[in-house]
């Protein structure tokens, strides 16, 4: 389990892709090249706000390619010092319900 | 009961099941909104003010990023003349953030008030989003009654912003009298010992006055009052959203403003009257007929025919689909989308042999070769719209538009746009669907 989190993981996006397979069947694989956010404080929410921080990294570690179909949607982040981020969970209900 | 409530005679006893103390229906428009978020903001503009932070709190007020269905803001709040209930509604929404980022001291530390001003505004809030549920159990009434007491418990800590100008005038008087009545102790005191005497006084002078604003000050005011019927009112009539006023006033518009402007003015009221009755019953009747041709019902040729060619009331389900856009940037190849986003040839290789062992099919892999990956055709793309499923609806979506601007930041600031990725982990959702609870549901 991802702490606060429950399974929904913060990236920044890099870059969407269409590629081809072009020696076989030619399909077109949708994917998506994501930056992944470290989260800070265990995963855990603050105690003094209730909201999850994470920190993006300058360099491109964390750089991976994912599938489009898992990314769930658009996250708030509210920019802190330091390349950390809050992860906004009061932004809609939907969030609210599920970041806690 | 209603003689507690000092309500005395009315007309509405007099009517047949119908209870005066039951007429009151929770508004979230006014009471939360425009009420309570409004307190809310005067009290963190002036903690801010007292701890030095107002202006780091605008600055981050003024860099939010965008988020589907909330406008960018440009101005701090204290700039913008008036406040509408729309805005205030979504003001709630990162209020907390803003406060928490803006609370927070250089070097991470952070001193009591903070604390508890954040719980006080995070009790709020919540509170706030919980009331907004559709649909709502025995535990998510419990969040509701927990997150109200915990607001009660900390809100001390904005008391002191809620001093009137008469009992400020009454501090000044009583600091004055003390001062007077000091200065002719001191005339008596020994010289060596003014800086001691000087410290004590601050002490006791702030003792007083803090004691002074704590009988003068309070809380009572009817909006803060309001709240505490929230919670009974669920079980016994439903939601809350559902009798706010803001309904109400949004068909203000529709109802009234748009027909006063397409009739002549002349008897308004009636002309206004008349033709709504006979919009509404259209539409009525348009609905009856669509989910009669729905059931498959014998209707007459000319009547389908209408149906056909008329706009449908009802409205179409958004179809799941992720739109991706094109991007003008010359790029062919995985060579190319290397050197475009500035990730090294080795990182994207490694990245597409994982993926495409994990998700792909045995029978197409991605080739693994070193040698052929660099001519894999690749396109980039600048934009996908993901249609996300709006809470407690089931067919009801909203648009996700997410757009990568590489190494560029969005408002000179942070990057634009952030996923939220699951990697195929879902849950029930424990504050709504909470089996075996009781589930009060909107009729």
């Amino acid at each position: 389990m991802d702490g606060a989190r429950r399974g929904r993981l913060q990236a920044n996006l890099v870059a969407r892709l269409k590629v081809r397979e072009y020696r076989s069947d030619h399909t077109v694989r949708c994917v998506a090249g994501v930056q992944m956010l470290t989260p800070v404080n265990s995963r855990r929410l603050s105690d003094l706000h209730g909201l999850v921080t994470v920190h993006m990294r300058e360099d491109m570690r964390g750089f991976t390619i994912v599938d489009i179909g898992t990314i769930l949607g658009l996250a708030h982040l509210i920019p802190e010092e330091d390349r950390l981020l809050l992860v906004n969970s009061l932004i809609d209900l939907r969030t609210f319900n599920d970041v806690y | 009961m209603c003689d507690n409530l000092g309500m005395g005679q009315n007309i509405f006893h007099r009517l047949d099941r119908v209870s005066a103390s039951d007429l009151y229906k929770p508004d979230m428009l006014h009471t939360i909104y425009l009420g309570l978020f409004k307190h809310m903001m005067d009290w963190i503009e002036g903690f801010q003010k007292k701890h030095g932070r107002l202006q780091a709190f605008n600055d981050v007020w003024k860099a939010l990023p965008p988020y589907p269905g909330f406008l960018v803001l440009k101005k701090a709040y204290r700039e913008v003349t008036q406040w509408q209930g729309k805005e205030m509604t979504n003001l709630g929404c990162w209020t907390l953030g803003v406060l928490a980022v803006g609370l927070r001291q250089p070097g991470g530390a952070q001193a009591i008030p903070p604390k508890r001003a954040l719980g006080c505004v995070t009790a709020l809030v919540d509170f706030n989003m919980m009331a907004q549920y559709r649909s709502h159990t025995r535990d998510t009434i419990a969040y509701v009654e927990d997150y109200l007491d915990q607001f009660h418990r900390m809100k001390d800590i904005f008391l002191e912003l809620r001093v009137t100008k008469r009992t400020q005038a009454k501090v000044d008087k009583q600091r004055k009298e003390i001062r007077r009545q000091r200065a002719l102790i001191r005339e008596r005191v020994a010289p060596s010992q003014p800086r001691r005497i000087s410290d004590d006084d601050c002490d006791e002078e702030n003792e007083l006055r803090m004691d002074m604003i704590h009988d003068e000050t309070h809380f009572n005011f009817i909006k803060m009052h309001l709240l505490s019927h929230f919670c009974d009112h669920i079980p016994q009539f439903g939601n809350i959203p559902m009798h706010s006023t803001e309904i109400g006033e949004l068909a203000h518009e529709t109802q009234i403003k748009d027909l006063w402007r397409q009739l002549n003015q002349n008897d308004a009221v009636r002309q206004i009257v008349h033709s709504y009755g006979r919009q509404h019953a259209i539409r009525m009747r348009l609905l009856n007929l669509e989910s009669l041709q729905v059931r498959g019902a014998d209707l007459s040729a000319d009547v389908l025919q209408y149906l056909d060619k008329a706009t449908s009331t009802v409205s179409q389900p958004v179809i799941r689909k992720r739109i991706l856009k094109r991007c003008p940037e010359d790029m062919s190849n995985v060579v190319d989308c290397s050197r475009v986003l500035g990730v090294s040839l080795e990182n994207i290789y490694r990245e597409l042999i994982r993926y495409s062992r994990h998700n792909l099919p045995r029978v197409h892999p991605l080739p693994e070769d070193h040698a052929m990956l660099p001519s894999l055709p690749v396109e980039l793309l600048t934009q996908l719209e993901i249609p996300v499923l709006a809470f407690q609806e089931a067919d009801v979506y909203e648009i996700h538009r997410a757009r990568s601007t590489g190494a560029l930041h969005f408002r000179n600031l942070e990057t634009r746009a952030v996923a939220m990725i699951g990697f195929g982990y879902r849950r029930l959702r424990k504050k709504w669907m909470v089996r075996g609870g009781v589930v009060y549901r909107q009729t």
